[in-house]
């Protein structure tokens, strides 16, 4: 990735990065055993999920803005 | 008594890998006696191959013996690596290639080469090399260990 000129475009992308970071690193947000899905925890499911969350998240600012 | 299809998955897998370590060895050789030759491959390595060696680096004993050992031991607590699994990779997309090309430009090889030349104190860089290196030990214990596991 190369210093672009047109710095302010890319930036706002890039707070779309923090989402994963509010939503992971705040245990209480998703310490419960319900709602389950197919028969797994909330807990363990909802870590999972963003998994995938948080790629799209990546794949779109690199398009978008990278 | 011998199980003849783990013997076989065995030696199809020790000569695959030894035949690629041979030719990889000839491909794209360059000069060894150059240290970003030798530690960085040149820096030539590209998205596929990249892909590969941080695939390398993730599923190792580390991912397949331990956290789930740490699971099955204390339950919840080893789910510890998602969260932290999650939030590593944008923080690399948007650092590291900021990083990469600078320390191109550069020619630094190790972290310790760019904090000595962006803080101007070798005793950080040799703080952050022996970090470094202090770190990097219990991941290797646990691969040793992972190994006669």
């Amino acid at each position: 990735m190369i210093t672009r000129p047109e710095r302010k475009g890319r930036s706002w992308f890039l707070l779309l990065l923090l989402i994963p970071f509010i939503a992971m690193l705040y245990p209480p947000f998703y310490n419960l055993r319900t709602p389950e899905f197919i028969g797994i925890p909330f807990f363990y499911w909802f870590q999972l999920f963003w998994v995938i969350i948080t790629a799209t998240l990546t794949a779109l600012v690199y398009f978008l803005g990278a | 008594m011998i199980n003849w299809v783990a013997l076989a998955v065995f030696i199809f897998f020790f000569l695959l890998v030894t035949v690629l370590g041979f030719v990889a060895a000839r491909w794209r050789r360059g000069n060894l006696d150059l240290i970003n030759e030798w530690g960085l491959a040149g820096r030539r390595f590209g998205t596929v191959v990249t892909w590969f060696l941080l695939g390398g680096d993730l599923y190792t004993a580390y991912t397949f013996i331990a956290v789930p050992g740490l699971v099955f031991a204390s339950g919840a607590l080893g789910f510890f690596a998602v969260p932290y699994t999650i939030i590593v990779y944008p923080l690399v997309f948007v650092l590291m290639p900021r990083f990469w090309a600078v320390c191109k430009k550069h020619g630094y090889v190790t972290p310790a080469d760019f904090v000595r030349a962006r803080f101007g104190s070798s005793t950080l860089a040799l703080l952050v090399a022996l970090t470094g290196i202090l770190a990097t030990m219990p991941d290797i214990a646990l691969q040793m260990f992972g190994i006669e596991v």
